[in-house]
């Protein structure tokens, strides 16, 4: 990985554990092959700022026995390239960028505070799943 | 000051008189033509103002009827009218970029959320339409991203008419 892709990519990880990197879903891709493959909106995520684009996907890959390569893009306000970097199985910052995906995923599924709520749901007493100002009397 | 009146009986003549008069409406003139001249300054800034936010709102109608089409082409299979109008769209957003009253971080960062999805699915529709891919654009997503666009964009449209109304005040 390029050591400067690689300062980026430490600090879009710290960030996100931190809750804070406004990861969007990217995907304009249909689901081929349901069985094989993972929703392909699950897989390509983007943060913008005012002046530039950051993606992240799980690139295609011609060897079915490897897993597939992780690229991160750069890109301008016209929306133009303006560097990038592949990641594969085989790098040692692989794990990070699954990682990174991983978090990016759990951000824009909102998981973690959906799965906060619901354990706060079921420590309060009484009937779970009942919200008591619904009840009319 | 008698000392003083008849100093002025034997110095100030009519046309010293005459001198003064016109030398205070001189003045009166000069004061009545600056204050004209900024009027006028402050009239034409306020033209030039209204025919940019004028300018501005076309854009962003044509940017709405851009996205529009491009949801007909897609659902037409028609992708290279798709990827024509992806391209202008992304120009014209790109322009708004530097015009008044989307300057701010916050709105450069709308613009550049579309910028980035226009060019995404430019990418993808290119891909497609190469012969060796199987890859294929999910026209559902990619139609509801659009749409959801158009709306944000009529909401920019409408703060534009109401900054057009209070400089028409």
């Amino acid at each position: 990985m390029k050591p400067e892709i690689r300062a980026i990519v430490e600090g879009l990880l710290r960030k996100s554990k931190e809750d804070k990197v406004a990861w969007v879903h990217a995907s304009t891709l249909a689901n081929l092959n349901a069985e094989t493959e993972i929703n392909p909106s699950e897989q390509d995520f983007a943060v913008s700022t005012a002046n530039f684009t950051i993606n992240l996907y799980y690139s295609l890959s011609d060897d079915p026995d490897q897993n597939r390569p992780i690229r991160l893009n750069i890109l301008n306000e016209m929306g133009e390239l303006v560097t990038f970097d592949v990641i594969y199985d085989f790098e040692e910052e692989y794990d990070l960028m699954v990682e990174l995906v991983s978090l990016a995923r759990k951000y824009v599924r909102g998981e973690d505070k959906l799965l906060k709520k619901i354990m706060e749901g079921l420590q309060k007493p009484g009937v779970f799943g009942l919200n008591d100002d619904d009840v009319p009397f | 000051m008698e000392n003083l009146i008849s100093w002025l009986r034997s110095n100030v003549t009519l046309d010293t008189i005459l001198a003064l008069l016109g030398f205070g409406f001189a003045i009166y003139e000069i004061r009545k033509t600056k204050s004209a001249v900024i009027a006028s300054k402050e009239a034409s800034e306020k033209t030039v103002q209204l025919l940019s936010d004028r300018s501005t709102i076309s854009d962003i109608a044509t940017i709405i009827n851009g996205l529009r089409e491009t949801q007909t082409a897609l659902r037409g299979n028609r992708h290279e009218a798709a990827l024509l109008r992806l391209q202008d769209l992304r120009e014209k957003l790109y322009e708004l970029r530097n015009r008044e009253g989307f300057t701010s971080e916050e709105r450069l960062t709308q613009i550049q959320t579309m910028v980035f999805a226009l060019k995404k699915l430019q990418d993808g529709l290119e891909t497609t339409l190469s012969t060796s891919t199987q890859v294929k654009i999910s026209v559902p997503r990619s139609n509801s991203q659009l749409a959801e666009f158009a709306v944000q964009i009529s909401g920019w449209r409408e703060e534009m008419h109401y900054i057009d109304r209070s400089n028409q005040e």
